[in-house]
């Protein structure tokens, strides 16, 4: 099945642009990036569960995220700040995967409403070089994310 | 005379590498980066008072900063968050200066002693698009010369407190 949520990198370039349209309303995509227990609920998977260590979703606040496989086992954490959250609109943050040699990652995100149902949420990546980029690329990065994105639509369509 | 403070900027990228060496020990250098007191002395653009509204230096703080003119006229307010704050080594944070048209920048401030008297400063500075980075580059204050006449304050400031 092809996957939902796209990946664009431009040769030579250090940052990515992520894209994908959802069966949302642009409210609750918001709303699914920024409401703690939504987040841990769709970045977690039959594999791992994630918990939010600390989420303070306001400008100037911080997070930190951790998933634990069924054996207790910290398998993934990560942790930013906020720079910017304007209500359905934008987030801006810092990104960091722990014990990861990828670096610190600008993220920002920018949904939009494409309709009363529908929106766009599209993620512009800026990474230290292009060479941890393109290393960032070779894991299963994208179909990871597209997964997570369709748990999201699932879980965030209950709620409409 | 050659600039101190040089500015690397690879063609189509998007992003800057400064660096400047000081005669400062590496305490130092990183204490004139974190010291509210200190930071306005430097940082100020010519003829304008910077005052530090707010300044957490620590992992996950967050800083503002507004510059105001002789008639105590805003003239720019810069804020951003601090992902990271290593003392003496490294600090890695956001920065926006409000309504100008150049988004957010990620900085990351390496500090390294070079001997127990002299060390380096390494900012790299990334942009979100090239096209910003190279607009930038067009501003009189990103040449090198604007920002090596801070880094030379800087020094005599921190020269009194060797």
């Amino acid at each position: 099945m092809e996957q939902k949520t796209k990946v664009t990198a431009e040769d030579g370039k250090q940052d990515l642009m992520i894209t994908r349209e959802f069966d949302l309303p642009v409210e609750l995509l918001f709303k699914a990036h920024t409401d703690p227990e939504l987040i841990e609920q769709w970045m977690s998977n039959p594999y791992a569960t994630s918990k939010l260590l600390k989420f303070e979703g306001k400008k100037h606040g911080s997070y930190q995220q951790q998933s634990t496989d069924a054996n207790g086992k910290v398998v993934f954490s990560a942790s930013g700040v906020f720079h910017d959250i304007i209500p359905n609109k934008k987030i801006i943050r810092t990104f960091e995967m722990e014990n990861a040699p990828l670096g610190v990652q600008l993220e920002i995100l920018n949904f939009e409403k494409l309709d009363d149902h529908k929106s766009k949420l599209t993620t512009h990546t800026i990474y230290e070089s292009g060479v941890l980029r393109d290393q960032q690329l070779k894991m299963p990065f994208a179909q990871g994310l597209s997964m997570a994105h369709d748990r999201m639509q699932e879980i965030v369509s209950k709620l409409k | 005379m050659e600039l101190k403070t040089k500015v690397h900027a690879e063609d189509g990228k998007q992003d800057l590498t400064i660096t400047r060496e000081f005669d400062l020990p590496v305490e130092l250098l990183f204490r004139a980066h974190v010291d509210p007191e200190i930071i306005v002395q430097w940082k100020a653009i010519p003829n304008t008072t910077a005052k530090i509204l707010k300044f957490g230096g620590k992992k996950h703080g967050s800083y503002h900063m507004q510059s105001t003119d002789a008639q105590g006229k805003v003239v720019s307010n810069v804020h951003g968050v601090i992902h990271e704050f290593i003392p003496n080594q490294k600090i890695i944070r956001t920065f926006e200066v409000e309504n100008a048209p150049i988004g957010v920048q990620l900085e990351i401030y390496d500090f390294e002693a070079l001997t127990d008297n002299t060390s380096k400063l390494n900012l790299h500075v990334i942009y979100e698009s090239g096209a910003i980075r190279d607009q930038v580059l067009k501003m009189p204050g990103a040449s090198g010369y604007t920002m090596g006449m801070a880094h030379d304050r800087m020094q005599e400031i921190m020269n009194k407190l060797k």
